[in-house]
C-alpha cells in the first residue's frame, strides 16, 4: 500500500482551467500529514475472519442486518397535475419532503426495533441530517398491507420538516466512486441544484444473501438524485420579444453552468438520455399531422437532430422507442447519448432549442389525490383525502374487471402522530359526493390505534372504487392532545406536521416497454424502467396548530414568587432589626470625626452667603466638597475683580 | 451563521479535516426557500466568498442545537448510538477550539431562543475537558488551562459589521471579521504567532486571537469544536499552572507560550485594556460632574463682581 501525488492539470483540479498549474515553480515538494487509514491488518490469511467484527464501520450494513432499505432527503412539493404521475420517474421518484426512510430487516421480530434504532443513528452521522429523532417510537410505524409483504419486519419513518442542503448531498456524493470530480456528477452545481423547485436524493440498498443460487451475494446500492429545474430565459442570454410563447430552450451548461467533463473512469458505463414524454410526443405528431407535413416517422429518420420542432445540439447514439400495445397512446421516446467518447478537452454539453410553441401535459396517475385539514379552533379538526379522476382513467383496460365489476384499486397508508387523536369510527366514505357505507367501498383496513406518547396512528386501507366514479373522499375526525412543555419544539408556534400519506395504484404500473435490445441490459436505467412498480404518488404534508403553553410563564412565576418572598422577608427582618435613625446617627458621627474646622468655618460662611440655616457638621463628604469649590469661585472673581479696579479704577 | 461557517472554512483551509471537526448550525439559512442565493452564504456584501461551499458537512443542525446536546458533546457522554462523527474523541493531547457565536448576555448563552446556558454550566464542562486531560504523566503534551476571548466586555455590546441590503440581513460581526480578514493571508505552513504583533490598532485584537488560533490549528492536530448558538461574554475562570513540556520543535512556539501565559493575567484581573484584546470600541462613558467645575454659574459671577468693585472702590 503506498499513496502517490500526482499534479493534475485536468480542469476538475484547476477550478475550471482558471488555476492553472504554474510549472515555473518546479520542483514541488509534498508533504504528507495524519495519514489515517481504516483497516484491518492480519498475519495470516486464516486471519481474516477477525475483519469482520461489526465494531469496524465497513461491516456496518452487515451489522444491521438490512435487507432492503430506501432514504429519501426531498425538498420541494412534486407537482403531479404538471409534472406527471404515472411515468415511472414521477412514481418512483416524487418522494414526500423532508426525509423518509424505510427498511426490512433480517432479524426476529422482537429485534427489529432495536437495531431500526442503531439504524438511524448511524445514517445521521453518515448523512449529517437528523435522523436519529426517527428512533424514538412515536415517529416510526409498521406498515404491513401497502408495502411488499415483510413478515412485521418493516419498519418506515419520515421527518417532514427536515431541511436539506448541501451537508446531506456531500456525503451522498462521496458513495460515488468519482464522487464529484469527474462523471455525470461533476455537473452538481450547487446552487443550480438548489435553485430549482423540487431536489430529491434517494438512495436505496438491497442486500441480498445468497446461499446457493446464482445471484451473488452482496449489496446493491443505487442513488437518484431528481431536480426539477426551470431553464431560467436570461441566462441563455435570449430576449424575450418575439418568442414569447415558445418555451425556453435549455443546455446543460446554461442550467448547471459547468458541461459533463467525460465520464468516470471506474464506472461501467456512463450515459445521458432525453425523455420526451407520451404527451410531447403525441403533440408533436399532431402537430405534423396539421401541418400536413408528410415525414414518415420524424423520429426515425436522419433528420431527427432537427425536426420541425427542435433541434438538439448532439446526435444521439441511441433512439428508443417505447412499445406500447396497452393504451393505443402515444408512445414515448428515449435519447441515448453515451458520454464515454468525451473527455476534458472535449466535454459533452447538450442543448435543446425549440422553434415552435409546443404545449402538452404529462400522463398523471388514474386519481390524483390530495389532502387537506376541515375544521377550526384548538379542540378538534378533521382530516380529509380527496381523489379526483383525471383524464387517464378514461378507457381503463378491461383486465380491471372483476367478478363482472370493473373496479379500481386504490391503497391509502397514513400515518398521524400521536397527539392528533384520530377517531376512526368517524371515518367516512364519499363517492361522487354522495356518502357511502364503508363496506361497499372499502376492502380491507388496517388501523393501529395512536398510544399517548408511545406510537403513531396508523391507517391502511385498500379499496375498490366503481371505474367510472368522478370523484371520492374521505374524512376523519380527531381530538388535539396536548404535549409536555418540554416536548415542544422551540418554534412551536409554526405548528405540527402529519406527515404525507400514500396513495397507491397496484393494478396500474408505471414501466415503459422497450423492444428487446441488448444495449437495455447494459444501462441500469432503463432496465429499471421496465421494472413492473405500482404507480405511487404522495399528498401534502399538513401543518396542524396545536394549544401551545404561555412558555414565559414559568419565568413569570419565578419572578411574582420571590418579589412576594422578598418583600415579605424584607419587611419582616426591617421591622425586627432596623432602629430609626441609626443610619443617619452614624454617618454624622463619622463625617463629624473626618471633617476639620477649617471646612466647619467655611462651610458656616457659605451657609451664611447662601442664607440658608445652618446645619450641624456636614454629614456628606459632597457638600464639603461643593463649598470648597464655591471658596475657589468666589477668591478668583475676588481677584479679577480687585486687579480690574487696580489698573482701570 | 456566516461566522461560524466562516471560521469554519478558514479551519479546513489551514488543514484540519472534518473528521475533525464538529459543526453545530441552528438555522437551515443557505437553502431556505427565502434565500435569494441558494446554497451560498456569504460574510461580505461583495459576494465574493461563497461560505457554505461543496464540501461542509454539518454534524448538529435544527432542534438538535441545544443546550444538552451541547454539553454532551463537551463533556463526551453520548448515549450508546450516537455515530464516532457526532462525538468530541478528545484526549489527552487534545486542543479544543470553541467558538461560539449568537445571542447571549450577562452569563448566559442563548440557544434557539427558548433555552440558555449558563456561564457556570459552560464553565464546568470545560474545566471537565480540561480535567480529562490532566490526568495523564506529564510527558504529553498538555494545555491545561484555557484562553477564552469574547468579543465584547461585560456591559458592552457586541456589534454586526456591516448589513447586506440584497440579502436583506447583517452578515457578519466586527469580532469575526477582522479575525477572518487576518486569516485570509496565511496559509498552512505559516509560522505566525501572537508575539509577532505589537501595533495597537482596532483590528490587532483579533489580530492577536487569530495568531492565537493560527497556534493552535498549526500544531498537533487538535478536534475542533464550533457552536452556532451564543455569544460568550467574560468569564472568569482560574488559569491553571500551564505546565510545558521542555522540548518544542519550533522557536516560535515558545513566544507564544509566553504571551499566552500574560494573557491569563489580563483575563484574571479586571481592568483589561480594551484596545488591546477586543476590537470593539466601548461605549463613551458620560462623563458626570467633573465637567461642571469649570462652567460657572452666570449670577454668581455678576454679583461677586459688583461685591468686589464696591470693596475695590471704597
Amino acid at each position: 500500500m503506498q499513496i502517490e501525488a500526482s499534479l493534475w492539470n485536468a480542469s476538475w483540479a484547476t477550478d475550471g482551467g482558471r488555476m492553472q498549474i504554474s510549472l515555473s515553480y518546479a520542483p514541488f515538494e509534498a508533504r504528507y500529514r495524519g495519514f489515517d487509514v481504516a483497516r484491518c491488518s492480519v498475519d495470516k490469511s486464516s486471519d481474516m475472519n477477525q475483519c469482520y467484527a461489526s465494531h469496524y464501520w465497513w461491516n456496518e450494513v452487515k451489522k444491521f442486518r438490512v435487507k432492503e432499505m430506501e432514504l429519501s432527503f426531498t425538498q420541494g412539493r412534486w407537482r403531479y397535475e404538471q409534472w406527471g404521475g404515472f411515468d415511472p420517474l414521477s412514481s418512483n421518484n416524487a418522494k414526500p419532503p423532508g426525509v423518509e426512510l424505510w427498511a426490512v430487516f433480517d432479524v426476529p421480530q422482537s429485534l427489529v426495533d432495536v437495531y431500526w434504532r442503531n439504524l438511524t443513528h448511524t445514517l445521521s452521522g453518515l448523512f449529517c441530517a437528523s435522523i436519529n429523532f426517527l428512533e424514538s417510537s412515536t415517529t416510526y410505524s409498521a406498515p404491513e398491507l401497502t408495502f411488499k409483504p415483510s413478515f412485521g419486519n418493516l419498519r418506515y419513518g419520515t421527518l417532514p420538516r427536515e431541511a436539506v442542503c448541501t451537508e446531506n448531498l456531500t456525503p451522498w456524493l462521496k458513495l460515488l466512486p468519482c464522487r464529484d470530480k469527474a462523471g455525470l456528477s461533476a455537473l452538481m452545481d450547487r446552487p443550480s441544484i438548489y435553485r430549482g423547485f423540487y431536489h430529491s436524493q434517494r438512495l436505496r440498498l438491497t442486500s441480498s444473501e445468497s446461499g446457493s443460487d446464482e445471484v451473488d451475494s452482496g449489496i446493491g446500492l443505487e442513488q437518484t438524485l431528481t431536480v426539477v429545474l426551470q431553464p431560467s430565459s436570461w441566462r441563455t442570454g435570449k430576449t424575450y420579444s418575439v418568442e414569447t410563447n415558445i418555451q425556453p430552450s435549455w443546455s446543460i451548461s446554461s442550467i448547471f453552468g459547468r458541461n459533463i467533463p467525460g465520464k468516470c473512469v471506474i464506472a461501467k458505463s456512463s450515459n445521458v438520455y432525453l425523455h420526451l414524454d407520451n404527451g410531447l410526443v403525441g403533440e408533436l405528431k399532431n402537430l405534423e399531422r396539421e401541418n400536413a407535413k408528410y415525414v414518415a416517422n420524424t423520429f426515425e429518420s436522419e433528420g431527427f437532430q432537427s425536426n420541425h420542432a427542435f433541434k438538439i445540439s448532439v446526435t444521439p447514439d441511441k433512439v428508443f422507442e417505447e412499445v406500447d400495445y396497452l393504451h393505443g397512446k402515444s408512445t414515448s421516446v428515449i435519447y441515448g447519448f453515451s458520454v464515454e467518447k468525451y473527455s476534458d478537452s472535449q466535454p459533452f454539453d447538450l442543448g435543446l432549442t425549440w422553434k415552435i410553441p409546443v404545449v402538452w401535459s404529462c400522463q398523471q396517475a388514474p386519481l390524483h389525490a390530495s389532502r387537506f385539514l376541515m375544521g377550526s379552533g384548538n379542540e378538534r379538526g378533521a382530516i380529509a383525502i380527496s381523489l379526483e379522476s383525471t383524464e387517464s382513467s378514461e378507457g381503463l383496460p378491461t383486465s380491471h374487471i372483476i367478478d363482472g365489476r370493473c373496479e379500481l384499486r386504490v391503497d391509502i397508508f397514513q400515518v398521524v402522530p400521536w397527539y392528533i387523536k384520530v377517531y376512526f369510527h368517524t371515518l367516512q366514505v364519499f363517492v361522487d359526493k354522495q356518502p357511502r357505507a364503508m363496506a361497499d367501498v372499502v376492502d380491507k383496513i388496517r388501523v393501529s390505534p395512536s398510544k399517548d406518547k408511545v406510537s403513531p396512528g396508523v391507517m391502511e386501507m385498500i379499496l375498490k372504487l366503481p371505474c367510472g366514479s368522478k370523484s371520492a373522499a374521505f374524512s376523519l375526525e380527531f381530538d388535539k392532545g396536548f404535549l409536555h412543555i418540554d416536548e415542544y419544539p422551540p418554534d412551536a408556534n409554526q405548528g405540527f406536521d402529519i406527515p404525507s400519506a400514500l396513495i397507491s395504484f397496484p393494478s396500474f404500473n408505471a414501466r415503459m416497454n422497450f423492444s428487446e435490445d441488448e444495449f437495455l441490459n447494459n444501462s441500469p436505467i432503463l432496465s429499471k424502467f421496465q421494472e413492473t412498480s405500482p404507480v405511487l404518488s404522495y399528498t401534502e404534508v399538513l401543518l396542524i396548530p396545536l394549544t401551545t403553553p404561555d412558555f414565559s410563564m414559568p419565568y413569570n412565576v419565578i419572578t411574582i414568587t420571590c418579589t412576594v418572598f422578598a418583600l415579605y422577608f424584607g419587611s419582616l427582618l426591617n421591622v425586627l432589626r432596623r432602629r430609626v435613625d441609626e443610619e443617619e446617627r452614624i454617618l454624622r458621627s463619622r463625617a463629624g470625626r473626618k471633617a476639620g474646622w477649617i471646612s466647619q468655618l467655611l462651610s458656616r460662611l457659605s451657609a451664611k452667603l447662601r442664607g440658608r440655616p445652618q446645619e450641624q457638621p456636614t454629614s456628606s463628604l459632597p457638600y464639603s466638597f461643593i463649598s470648597f469649590r464655591l471658596v475657589l469661585k468666589i477668591l478668583l472673581v475676588a481677584s479679577i475683580a480687585v486687579t480690574w479696579q487696580y489698573y482701570f479704577g | 451563521m456566516a461566522n461560524t461557517l466562516s471560521l469554519y472554512r478558514t479551519v479546513k483551509r489551514l488543514g484540519i479535516p472534518d473528521e475533525r471537526i464538529i459543526l453545530m448550525l441552528v438555522d437551515d439559512m443557505a437553502c431556505n426557500a427565502r434565500n435569494k442565493y441558494p446554497a451560498q452564504v456569504f460574510n461580505n456584501e461583495n459576494h465574493k466568498l461563497n461560505l457554505y461551499g461543496d464540501n461542509v458537512e454539518v454534524d448538529y443542525h435544527g432542534y438538535e442545537v441545544n443546550a444538552e446536546n451541547f454539553l454532551r458533546v463537551l463533556t463526551g457522554r453520548h448515549k450508546a448510538a450516537v455515530p464516532r462523527s457526532k462525538r468530541l474523541l478528545s484526549d489527552e493531547g487534545s486542543h479544543i477550539l470553541l467558538y461560539m457565536t449568537g445571542h447571549g448576555g450577562d452569563e448566559f448563552l442563548k440557544f434557539q431562543d427558548s433555552e440558555e446556558l449558563q456561564s457556570h454550566d459552560l464553565a464546568d464542562a470545560i474545566q471537565g475537558v480540561v480535567d480529562n486531560g490532566g490526568h495523564l504523566s506529564s510527558c504529553h503534551t498538555l494545555f491545561s488551562g484555557v484562553l477564552a476571548i469574547g468579543s465584547s466586555m461585560k456591559g458592552e455590546n457586541s456589534y454586526s459589521h456591516h448589513l447586506d441590503s440584497d440579502v436583506g440581513v447583517s452578515v457578519v460581526d466586527r469580532f469575526t471579521f477582522y479575525t477572518l480578514a487576518f486569516f485570509e493571508k496565511l496559509n498552512m505552513y505559516d509560522n505566525a504567532s501572537l508575539s509577532s504583533q505589537t501595533s495597537p490598532d482596532p483590528a490587532g485584537a483579533s489580530q492577536k486571537l487569530g495568531i492565537f488560533l493560527a497556534w493552535v490549528l498549526l500544531s498537533h492536530n487538535p478536534p475542533l469544536c464550533f457552536g452556532s448558538t451564543a455569544a460568550i461574554q467574560q468569564y472568569r475562570m482560574e488559569p491553571k499552572t500551564l505546565s510545558w513540556p521542555g522540548i518544542l520543535p519550533i522557536p516560535v512556539y515558545s513566544t507564544s507560550v509566553t504571551v499566552v501565559l500574560q494573557s491569563f493575567h489580563f483575563l484574571q484581573s479586571n481592568s483589561v485594556n480594551v484596545n488591546c484584546i477586543l476590537p470593539n470600541r466601548s461605549i463613551p462613558k458620560k462623563i458626570g460632574g467633573g465637567m461642571e467645575v469649570l462652567g460657572f454659574s452666570p449670577i454668581l459671577l455678576i454679583f461677586l463682581f459688583y461685591i468686589s468693585i464696591l470693596i475695590g472702590s471704597l
